[in-house]
């Protein structure tokens, strides 16, 4: 079958990677990785639960302050990065509990306002955090093993990228995964068919958390230096711009939007020497185009990159025929 | 004892009196219909029943047990199902996910063997399915299982929603205008539905129904309800007949 062809090929592509890449091309790959398990998370609670969050960067950044902390305290990588995904998840537990009363517009500012605390936090427990001088971060000891070469810590990346969509699809297939989309699509139907409503935003919340801080504890040792202001509000806004532009409610859109989270500043690097001078000193064009591109998708694509896959598969299978949009998915709020 | 005892039950909306001291029983295997005209307050009954709704005053029995203060998942969950006047499917799923998450109340699994997937959750999952199936096809829904609900037509999405409310193996089963919308043979088919239902032991039920010749075909007891209030309660007959019911159907 095609679609067993296509997966055993990108595997193949996958696992040859440190062959077929430098590296610095293997870096970015690994950033594609982890930004892969944090999008995991937060498509799990934006695109299938329809919560939103604005504060995401945060529970990046406990697990990443947690992994740093953890590590040169001496704990073994597997022990410091649950730590990670847990305290993060415990702090997504505690975000997730405005979202019972709170939707909507309401719901983004006290994500936000998470958001700004947080980066308060890592700021001013220097005792523990170094404060705004931040933290270096060495890199990652696995069984005694020291994963000194990019390709090493590559693998780790692509191992917890797997398993973070491993676990989003079994969650997607199973009796937790139905409740939080027969939330999202109508609550109060939901609550009259026994789901608990409250209880699954806190686990959606918790869980999402979870994976984020997971991947802040790679993206610490990826990055090498933390530092507060590397959790800010713009991070926040890069991870629902990655869900949004990957296609929301859809698993595939995870992994297409992570790869345009890394693709855009390579190409912006790129582009910079061909742009006039004036143009391509501007600091702020990365947040425009970020910013341009998810007002395109809202407006064009609402399914984002993997709508736009969905259809160009199947106007290549079809010879030419294309087929009409599937009706994107909206929130539908009902009363009885 | 009964399945269903309201009584007393009152609920108003700002100044709207919707429900005004309303009592009734709904006795165990028993198909009581709960008729009016529009706005006399039985569907808010049906939402205080099923906990969304809270009364102000009154209280809700379901089988003896005072729900008055229960939300309405652990409502659903001690084995209350219900449909919705204007269909409440989740319409980014096939049928047979909708008729699945009529099951969330016997789920087995947790949070966590959910994200391993563990065999236990497959096996559960296939269980599962194969009632989700056993409920589609009782309806008459077999071929549709796949079919997204959105691109149903109305008749069947209706069908669809009892067949969720049934997949859940109710206790008390609460339908509001199962029959709203549908033409004369889909009307006869849900009428044909209801009794199979009923034949094959199912739930007590509360129906909500303006066609008179399937209350009277189909109910065991009626209960008359106008501007919130009972104004007569009975076999269905001779509610049909007492005065105060046809004064209120004719101009009220
Ligand atoms: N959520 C609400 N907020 C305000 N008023 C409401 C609400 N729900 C119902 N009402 C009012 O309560 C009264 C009873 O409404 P209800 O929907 O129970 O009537 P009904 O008997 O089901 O009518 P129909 O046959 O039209 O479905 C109406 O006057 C309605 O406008
Ligand atoms: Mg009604």
């Amino acid at each position: 079958m095609a679609r067993t062809a296509l997966a055993v090929a990108a595997a193949a592509l996958l696992l040859a990677a440190p062959l077929l890449l430098a590296e610095y091309s293997l870096a970015q790959l690994s950033f594609i990785c982890i930004y892969v398990v944090a999008g995991a998370g937060l498509m799990l609670l934006v695109g299938y639960t329809g919560q939103i969050s604005l504060g995401h960067a945060a529970f990046l950044g406990v697990g990443a302050y947690t992994e740093a902390i953890a590590q040169a305290r001496g704990l073994p990588f597997p022990v410091s990065a649950a730590a990670s995904g847990l305290l993060a998840a415990g702090c997504g537990a505690l975000v997730g509990l405005p979202a019972l009363r709170l939707k909507g517009i309401y719901l983004a500012i006290a994500t936000l306002a998470f958001g700004f605390i947080a980066v308060e936090v890592f700021a001013r427990w220097e005792a523990l955090t170094g404060g705004n001088a931040g933290m270096a971060v060495a890199p990652v000891v696995l069984f005694g093993h020291r994963l000194g070469e990019e390709w090493e810590f590559y693998y780790l990346c692509l191992a917890v990228a797997v398993g973070a969509m491993f676990a989003l699809a079994n969650l997607l297939r199973s009796p937790t995964g139905r409740a939080l989309t027969a939330i999202r699509d109508a609550e109060i139907p939901a609550r009259s068919l026994g789901i608990d409503a409250a209880h699954y935003k806190t686990v959606a919340f918790a869980l999402s958390a979870g994976a984020t801080g997971i991947a802040g504890a790679l993206y610490a040792h990826r990055i090498g230096f933390i530092s507060p202001e590397a959790f800010d509000i713009l991070l926040s806004i890069e991870l629902l711009t990655m869900i949004l532009v990957g296609g929301l409610g859809s698993a595939a859109g995870v992994v297409f939007g992570a790869a345009f989270l890394i693709a855009v500043p390579q190409a912006l690097i790129l582009a910079r020497e061909l742009l006039p001078e004036g143009i391509a000193r501007q600091s702020g064009l990365q947040p425009a185009l970020f910013g341009l591109v998810l007002v395109l998708t809202v407006l064009f694509e609402p399914e984002g990159l993997n709508g736009l896959w969905l259809r160009l598969r199947s106007r290549a299978r079809r010879g030419g025929a294309a087929p009409g949009r599937r009706r994107a998915y909206r929130k539908s709020e009902r009363t009885p | 004892m009964s399945m269903l005892a309201v009584e007393s039950l009152c609920i108003a909306f700002g100044g709207i009196r919707a429900v005004a001291d309303v009592g009734f029983e709904v006795g165990e295997g028993e198909l009581c219909a709960l008729i009016g005209p529009n706005g006399a307050g039985k569907s808010t009954v049906l939402n205080a029943v099923s906990g969304l709704v809270r009364p102000d005053a009154g209280r809700v029995l379901f089988a003896g047990r005072d729900l008055t203060r229960t939300p309405a998942h652990r409502i659903a969950a001690l084995g209350l199902a219900r449909t919705f006047q204007n269909i409440a499917l989740f319409d980014h799923a096939s049928v047979i996910e909708n008729v699945l998450v009529g099951r969330h109340r016997h789920r087995r699994s947790g949070v966590v063997a959910d994200l391993l997937g563990l065999p236990a959750v497959k096996r559960a999952e296939r269980d599962e399915r194969d009632r989700a199936r056993a409920a589609l096809d009782s309806l008459g829904l077999g071929p549709q299982a796949e079919r997204m609900v959105a691109e149903l037509p109305w008749g069947l999405r209706k069908r669809v929603e009892l067949a969720r409310a049934l997949a859940s193996e109710p206790r008390l089963l609460l339908l509001d205008e199962p029959s709203a919308g549908l033409s004369d043979e889909e009307r006869a088919d849900m009428a044909t539905a209801i009794e199979r239902i009923r034949a094959t032991g199912g739930p007590a039920m509360l129906l909500v129904e303006h066609d008179m010749g399937m209350v009277s075909r189909l109910a065991d007891r009626a209960i008359a309800l106008d501007r919130g209030r009972v104004i007569a309660q009975g076999p269905p007959q001779a509610v049909r007949k007492d005065p105060a019911v046809i004064e209120a159907w004719l101009g009220g």
